[in-house]
């Protein structure tokens, strides 16, 4: 169910949202692509996958910036949506399953500040980010 | 630990011009910067880099040039003026009568019968 898109795909999807939004000069989009691909590139070496580090960078950069929290936000919601749960009470995948612990993890740190893990002692913000955590929280219903 | 919004509004823009007084930077190192000085703690929200970064570049304390990266992609670098560095002189007199100020009471913090100095 993954989405095959390639990285470079993810990053052209989120520069064409900022672009057609509001009246964003392309040099800022420049300036917050670069910054994007930097967070990219330091998750990755971190030992984050291509979409988990996207997911990810696209997240942090929300933070920082308004519309790059609506596409961080747009991005999680589509994604959670893409999820198939089967009718039949087939287990998904485990990549279905990371995918929407990472979703939901996604459209939950793009509202608020997470503060969750945090009472469990986990570390989510670091290069280390535990994303075990969510799919320890997470639950399907059978 | 939430650190007061006020407080992290207040300490962006000195940190900022204090990191670039190091050397010329960039908008992701520099929040990288803010996040080793502060283990983490201090976590920006909107407004608080690139917002900054351009205003302080139109009221002159730094400047802003184009270079490449290590991957010889476009990146924007700013770099501290000479009136950048006299602002940063204020912000740094600034924060030192208030640190002085507050070292003198966090004993009183700590121990209710310790008087102030």
């Amino acid at each position: 169910m993954t989405n095959k898109a390639s990285l470079e795909e993810r990053i052209g999807q989120w520069r064409q949202y900022l672009r057609r939004r509001q009246a964003v000069h392309s040099a800022d989009v420049a300036e917050l692509e670069d910054h994007l691909r930097s967070q990219i590139g330091a998750l990755r070496e971190a030992g984050l996958d291509e979409d988990e580090a996207f997911l990810v960078a696209v997240k942090r950069l929300g933070d920082l910036d308004t519309l790059s929290r609506e596409f961080a936000i747009e991005y999680s919601e589509r994604l959670w949506k893409q999820l198939v749960v089967p009718s039949g009470g087939e287990a998904s995948s485990p990549t279905d399953l990371r995918d929407a612990a990472l979703a939901v993890g996604l459209a939950v740190a793009a509202g608020v500040a997470i503060k969750i893990p945090h009472l469990f002692g986990l570390d989510i913000s670091g290069p280390s980010a535990n994303m075990s955590f969510y799919l320890r929280a997470l639950a399907f219903p059978g | 630990m939430n650190i007061d919004k006020d407080l992290v509004a207040a300490s962006a823009t000195p940190l900022v011009l204090a990191i670039l007084s190091g050397g010329e930077s960039y908008g992701y190192a520099i929040i990288k910067r803010v996040g080793e000085l502060s283990g983490g703690e201090l976590q920006w929200t909107d407004g608080m880099l690139y917002p900054l970064l351009h205003r302080v570049e139109r009221n002159g304390l730094v400047e802003a040039f184009w270079g490449r990266s290590e991957t010889g992609r476009q990146r924007k670098y700013y770099r501290l003026t000479r009136a950048g560095a006299e602002q940063l002189d204020r912000h740094r007199r600034q924060w030192q009568v208030v640190d002085k100020a507050m070292r003198g009471v966090w004993r009183l913090a700590l121990d209710p019968a310790a008087q102030p100095v």
